[in-house]
């Protein structure tokens, strides 16, 4: 075909542009260390890439979430070692109190201990973390959540953060889930509810369970023992009326004599009853008498008013019999409530620690995720740099080679020959 | 003899120096565009000696229609293609684009629902939503001035249209003038001519035809833009649907204009810039908007379900303009339409929220008396009835018609321009409505917050990233169907040119090789005077 001069020129530069466009675009790539610099470069890898970024941040947003829930997860974990060795304490006080040759003044410098222990524990209640806030008011961060008598001024409301994306965490646990009383499910306990002064000398122990099948959860009663004899009154739950059983599960009249070591059962509990026949008789015969509380569930008071119990109890002096049985049963009671207490602490440890164990599976799972999202992403757009290497050469050879071209057609004309 | 001989040498010496003349003008004019070569043709005399019989073009008319129309859709694209790339670059930027933004509002809400008591984590989310905020500002003024840039684009290259008719027209009549004047063929003027089509081609997609030796140029839907030795002239006004926005018009009587379908202004840079507007810029636009509209609703509603720290219930957390309503020009005058956004819905048994808000755009009017909602985007027409209250809702929106006559019609832009009124309402970090009681650690209504992000809260187009991703993917396909496109043609425009240049273009070797041929030709004609003078000479010197 003949050739139009003008096309030949025009070929030669088209050729060289188009190579330069080329070496230019595999520079860029070079520069940037991505296939897909533009959107248009790849459309559709450069949308997934938008998708994917998301879930990057999203997957990073988790990772930070549950660095802030660790945080207050850690700092609400040493508060409650803290609390756990201070009852732990308590408790070792409430054996030694138990010891039947301590004097009185003994007794008040055990009460003056504990009172002692109470002041920690205050303080534990009403620790904050790093901003401030407090650990144990529940939502409400910004007032101390335990007043100086031990009432709690919290809520109920433990906060959520989202540490995964399908995963709200309880970030915290109340005053009340604490230090509160006794949950529902933990030991059932046992009070003396009158007066040393009018009671009589009878201690008891228990309530254990015997046969939890036939227990009914909450039930309340109240066991009185009077010149009448012992009788056991209240319902269970479910409003039927008790059944009271010997140690051997034989039906007791209402009421029944005392004797001392006599075992009483009734909802799947039992208690011993013990004190000398003899000063018991006495002590009816005066017009005495003792009333026990059996409290299951969420009944008992918390921590604080507990603990005040115990320093009453301690710092009250024992001048009689029925004294010493009442101190006997508010020991009894004593060792009862710190040992729920305590049972309330470890379990919200546990809670912690599970919690802490979960988010640290999260971060690994975190971390996978986010190494497979780097390198989908990179497979969408990144460079591959021995590929893109090659080409860096080969369109550097196919601009230099149209360049050439260009040079040799535009050194060649007829006219040069015509002299 | 020896006379013959001088004047068959003189002839020959006449020819010689046509043919050269020609020669050199092929030269002169090799890179001239729009020329054609020139090739001389001789033939010999009854009574002897060689004549010039015509000095013709080389050219294929069939071949430059061929060429100019691929010219004419070459340029289309090149125009399409350079807007839409700026679109494509500001959506490349990884670390300045909206995504990475909308991620670290995002993640400023962790911050908050992570410590909602803690000040410094208010203030970091309100300072990461005006960075969103202002970023989808700016993204969107830069929209509208790529528009602004089109609208007045249009009125330069409508210029350039009208002078290239015009000088068309006064071709034709000097080209049929000279034609019957001399009785030859104006081979400048016929080039001039065929070059003027071609310019006018790269300005819009025309039809040409040749009667009578005039040609005659129509747009594609049969206008006539040149007819004989006069031209139509085309203008640009704005839509009467859309005073903002300006459409191409072609005058059917003096001072009557009608406008002219965008679908018939193919070509050139007018149909580039056409559809780059209609299928790129004003379809991004919407979306963008959408986006906007999307968060702002979602979240406001979303925003007025908490507490803020000072006990107080969430007001507005974005602020957002409303819908654009354009009336008609030929409305009643006390014909108005009130469009609002309607509140996003909460969705059951689930704490985010939907909007059933499209990036659509919709024609409400009255006809027949009663409401009929088009969208402009489908097609679909539907018949709206007001409610009790005179309300009438659809798509998300909320329409108040009053007052309007059979006929009218409004043009409802939802999304096309709220970009720009996006902002961050409240202004105190305290002001976020985190919880949902005033604890002061609640963290509740924060949280909901957070779940926007992947909740599908733009309803049908998914989550706010989706929707961003989609446009991404949109946007890029597009510049990549139209630079492969624009490719393709530019490999066809070549090919024709090349093919078109082998008839009319020179060769400068071949010319070359002509010049050669020529000036031996001249000599050697040269030659048979001083032969003939020689022999003339002889005779006279007998005496």
């Amino acid at each position: 075909m003949r050739i139009s001069t003008q096309t030949l020129y025009a070929q030669g530069v088209t050729s060289m542009l188009d190579q330069q466009a080329a070496f230019s675009k595999v520079s860029e790539q070079l520069a940037t260390g991505k296939r897909v610099v533009n959107p248009s470069d790849d459309p559709s890898a450069a949308s997934q890439a938008v998708t994917i970024s998301q879930s990057q941040a999203v997957n990073e947003q988790f990772s930070d979430s549950r660095t802030t829930a660790r945080n207050n997860l850690s700092i609400e974990e040493s508060a409650l070692n803290q609390v756990t060795d201070t009852i732990t304490r308590v408790q070792s006080l409430i054996v030694q109190a138990g010891n039947g040759t301590l004097s009185d003044s003994d007794r008040d410098a055990l009460a003056t201990e504990i009172e002692g222990s109470r002041e920690v524990l205050l303080g534990l209640a009403n620790s904050t973390d790093g901003n401030g806030n407090y650990l144990f008011g529940g939502m409400s961060g910004d007032t101390a959540p335990f007043g100086e008598d031990g009432t709690y001024r919290g809520d109920d409301q433990q906060r959520q953060q989202r540490v995964d994306s399908s995963r709200l965490m309880e970030v915290n646990h109340t005053g009340s889930q604490i230090f509160g009383g006794v949950a529902s499910g933990n030991q059932q306990l046992a009070r003396q509810t009158s007066e040393s002064e009018s009671s009589l000398p009878i201690t008891f122990k228990g309530p254990e369970v015997i046969d939890a099948s036939v227990r009914v959860d909450g039930a309340a009663y109240s066991v009185s023992i009077d010149a009448t004899g012992v009788t056991i009154s209240g319902t269970d739950a479910e409003g039927n009326d008790l059944q009271v059983l010997d140690g051997e599960g034989e039906p007791l009249p209402s009421p029944v004599a005392f004797s001392d070591g006599m075992t009483l059962a009734f909802n799947g509990l039992s208690m011993t009853l013990s004190g000398d026949e003899q000063q018991v008789l006495e002590a009816q015969a005066e017009g005495k008498a003792t009333q026990l509380v059996v409290e299951e569930g969420e009944a008992s008071a918390d921590v604080f008013a507990n603990l005040d119990g115990l320093i009453t109890a301690l710092s009250t002096p024992i001048e009689s019999e029925a004294d010493q049985a009442a101190f006997n049963n508010a020991i009894s009671t004593a060792s009862r409530q710190f040992s729920n207490s305590l049972d309330n602490v470890l379990t919200v440890r546990a809670d912690v620690g599970t919690k802490l164990n979960e988010l640290d599976s999260l971060d690994i799972i975190g971390d996978d995720r986010e190494l497979n999202y780097a390198s989908t992403r990179s497979d969408l757009i990144d460079l591959d740099y021995n590929e893109a290497i090659s080409d860096y050469s080969l369109t550097q050879v196919g601009l230099q080679a149209s360049q050439q071209a260009f040079s040799d057609i535009s050194g060649m004309s007829l006219f040069d020959y015509l002299r | 003899m020896a006379s013959s001989m001088l004047s068959i040498g003189v002839s020959g010496l006449q020819a010689a120096q046509t043919a050269l003349a020609t020669n050199s003008n092929n030269i002169a004019n090799v890179y001239t565009p729009g020329y054609s070569r020139e090739t001389v043709e001789l033939s010999g005399s009854s009574g002897g000696g060689v004549s010039v019989a015509s000095i013709s073009r080389q050219t294929d008319s069939y071949l430059s229609a061929q060429l100019d129309s691929a010219m004419s859709a070459s340029t289309a694209l090149e125009t399409h293609e350079a807007n839409i790339s700026q679109i494509d670059n500001l959506l490349a930027d990884d670390e300045a684009g909206l995504a990475p933004l909308m991620q670290e509002f995002f993640g400023a809400i962790e911050g908050v629902a992570s410590q909602p008591s803690d000040p410094a984590a208010r203030e970091s989310l309100l300072g990461s939503a005006e960075s969103l905020a202002g970023q989808i500002n700016a993204f969107s003024a830069y929209l509208d001035d790529m528009d602004s840039a089109v609208n007045s684009r249009l009125g330069d290259v409508v210029g350039d249209i009208n002078t290239a008719t015009s000088q068309i027209a006064s071709l034709n009549e000097q080209i049929s003038l000279t034609r019957a004047r001399t009785g030859e063929e104006p081979l400048g003027l016929l080039d001039q001519r065929d070059q003027a089509v071609t310019d006018l081609q790269t300005l819009v997609g025309v039809e040409v035809q040749e009667q009578d030796g005039r040609l005659s140029v129509s747009l594609g839907n049969g206008q006539l833009l040149v007819n004989g030795s006069s031209n139509h002239e085309l203008a640009v006004e704005p839509d009467p649907q859309d005073m903002s926005r300006s459409v191409v018009t072609y005058s059917v009587a003096p001072g009557v204009t009608s406008a002219i379908d965008e679908a018939q202004l193919e070509g050139g840079t007018l149909g580039g810039l056409l559809s780059f507007r209609a299928d790129s810029l004003e379809p991004t636009q919407n979306q963008l908007g959408q986006l906007a509209a999307g968060l702002a609703l979602t979240f406001n509603a979303q925003h007025a379900d908490g507490v803020d720290a000072n006990g107080n219930v969430g007001g507005d957390f974005f602020t957002l303009g409303d819908p654009e309503v354009l009336p008609a020009s030929g409305n009643a005058a006390g014909a108005g339409l009130e469009v609002t956004f309607a509140p996003a819905t909460q969705q059951e048994g689930d704490d985010f929220y939907s909007v059933a808000l499209t990036g659509d755009d919709y024609r409400l009017s009255l006809e027949g008396g009663t409401y009929q909602l088009e969208n402009l985007s489908s097609g679909a027409v539907q018949t709206l009835t007001p409610d009790s209250e005179g309300v009438m809702r659809q798509y998300g929106l909320v329409f108040t018609a009053t007052g309007m006559a059979d006929g009218d019609s409004f043009t409802i832009q939802p999304t096309r321009n709220i970009a720009d009124t996006f902002n961050v309402a409240i202004d105190e970090g305290a002001e976020i409505a985190a919880g949902s009681s005033d604890a002061s650690l609640d963290n509740r209504n924060i949280l909901a917050l957070q779940s926007l992000q992947s909740s599908d809260a733009l309803g049908s187009a998914g989550s706010f990233n989706d929707h961003y991703a989609s446009l991404v993917s949109q946007v890029g396909n597009q510049t990549r169907q139209v630079q492969v496109n624009l490719e393709a043609q530019q490999g066809l425009t070549e090919q024709l040119s090349a093919a078109d240049q082998s008839i009319s273009g020179g060769n400068l070797d071949e010319e070359a090789a002509d010049l050669i041929r020529y000036q031996q030709y001249y000599q050697a004609n040269a030659q048979v005077i001083q032969t003939a003078s020689t022999v003339l000479d002889t005779i006279l010197n007998i005496r």
